[in-house]
């Protein structure tokens, strides 16, 4: 016979229980989070149940990476790879796909990208080694030998000490290749004031500025 | 997470940013080594936003002068400024990776929410000495002297073994029983002798590395500066010296394992 009394010692049903361990994997869900939205899933019509269920089976059995830029996609190349209107010329590395969605939002950028799923974190444990760096550097070198059509490198990694390493470090391994390397300017964020700003910000600001136009 | 009914509602204090942590929806936890309460771990609401006005003076190396509000779990930064950066520090891939390591070796060795003043003024002291060039001999002097300011000196004078003092020689080096074992108390046939036990493999530690370590012990930066360490020196410290932190936080250094493959990892210097 088995038991109705779930992993917390509470009478819970299996499958109920089960539920609410799985919800309890998710990032940013707690115990009683789970417990909540496990008895609102029990509570929801049947149909919306199984489209929920089967868009969770779908994203897994379809989707994948994009073989030259590494984003998630569900055909491969992915859609702006594939499409012949970008500019083929320059590459935008990004640490994660969500990066990619912000900057087409922003619509300044026509070119093509490539994803490395991180930043490098020596206090983690993360390394190149860890990162989707291989890809990059093989998608180069098969470039230059084959059509030689990229000619900038803009680094778009997060303004942050793991963003910066990993944009050094790229920079430092790309440098062979002699291929232009760009990164985004930081400084000051629109909106921001220049009282609140640190140090730091405030002299990349500086060492940034460009003639008034 | 436990309260500390010793800190009033809200308060000040000065701190290092060791690491920080991505958590809900666009908040960062931080762990920051403050003069005032040692190791404590703090959230920073909306810090990964591009407008939040304190994100730029909470990133990891910085120094800053910290408002903090008690919250229910886990306290939360209200107000944060820059009292030095370490700029120049985050200009290199090695810059940034050495002083990782500093905030990666204070993380381990300081008890939660204990403060120590020696420890806190050798963690600034270092990064500022780091931002003005210096590299990896430092971080041995501060490896050293985190392990004297948190009481885990090894022991250099005598065998840990037998007591006696120890004699101008080869010796070995356990980091189980934390220092020098002479040959006599190595050799003493029992392969299963306390050292064994302690689940360390003894060290060889050559008479130059011995006097070296205890110099390290016993001066400030400026001396050691001039001491001259070549490469199979440096490489013995190195393991003896890793080999007994390794042992101490029962894992490697993680930054330091990152700086030392950099130079595999990449075709030129700095």
């Amino acid at each position: 016979m088995t038991s109705n009394f779930g992993t917390d010692g509470l009478p819970t049903a299996p499958p109920v229980a089960r539920l609410v361990d799985e919800l309890h994997k998710l990032p940013g869900i707690g115990s009683k989070n789970a417990q909540r939205l496990t008895y609102h899933l029990i509570r929801m019509p049947e149909r919306e149940a199984r489209s929920l269920a089967e868009a969770i089976l779908a994203v897994k059995e379809q989707v994948g990476f994009c073989s030259q830029c590494q984003n998630i996609t569900d055909q491969n190349p992915c859609a702006i790879c594939a499409n012949p209107n970008r500019d083929q010329g320059t590459i935008c590395v990004v640490e994660e796909p969500l990066d990619v969605l912000a900057v087409e939002r922003s619509g300044a950028y026509k070119g093509l990208y490539q994803v490395l799923h991180g930043a490098i974190s020596p206090m983690s444990g993360i390394g190149p080694e860890e990162l989707k760096v291989g890809d990059l550097l093989n998608r180069l070198k098969a470039d230059a030998a084959d059509q030689d059509q990229i000619r900038e490198i803009i680094l778009a990694t997060n303004s942050n000490l793991e963003g910066e390493a990993t944009a050094m470090y790229l920079h430092r391994l790309l440098a062979p290749l002699e291929i232009r390397v760009t990164r985004l300017a930081r400084g000051l964020s629109t909106g921001s004031e220049l009282e609140y700003a640190d140090e730091v910000t405030i002299s990349r600001a500086f060492e940034g500025r460009q003639d008034f136009v | 997470m436990q309260q500390h009914p010793d800190r009033p509602r809200t308060y000040k204090t000065e701190g290092v940013v060791l690491r920080h942590s991505s958590s809900g929806e666009a908040d960062r936890v931080l762990a920051i080594y403050t003069i005032d309460y040692g190791t404590i771990h703090v959230v920073g609401r909306g810090l990964r936003r591009a407008k939040s006005r304190l994100t730029g003076h909470l990133e990891p190396l910085s120094h800053v002068a910290l408002q903090l509000m008690r919250g229910k779990g886990i306290d939360i930064v209200t107000g944060a400024d820059t009292l030095h950066g370490h700029a120049s520090l985050r200009n290199s891939l090695e810059g940034i990776a050495r002083g990782l390591v500093c905030c990666e070796m204070v993380e381990a060795f300081a008890p939660e929410e204990h403060p120590n003043p020696e420890l806190y003024k050798l963690l600034l002291d270092t990064l500022a000495q780091l931002n003005e060039g210096e590299g990896d001999r430092l971080l041995w002097h501060f490896a050293f002297h985190v392990l004297r300011v948190t009481g885990y000196m090894p022991e250099l004078q005598q065998c840990v073994v037998c007591s006696n003092a120890v004699q101008p020689d080869e010796h070995l080096f356990s980091p189980g029983l934390g220092g020098v074992v002479c040959l006599n108390c190595a050799k003493d046939g029992d392969p299963a002798g306390p050292h064994e036990r302690a689940g360390a493999p003894l060290l060889p530690l050559s008479l130059n590395a011995l006097k070296v370590m205890r110099y390290f012990r016993d001066n400030p930066y400026e001396a050691v500066q001039s001491l001259n360490v070549d490469g199979d020196l440096a490489g013995e410290l190195q393991r003896v010296l890793g080999g007994y932190i390794h042992y101490l936080l029962e894992r490697e250094v993680r930054s330091s394992t990152f700086l030392a493959g950099l130079s595999r990892l990449l075709p030129t210097g700095p």
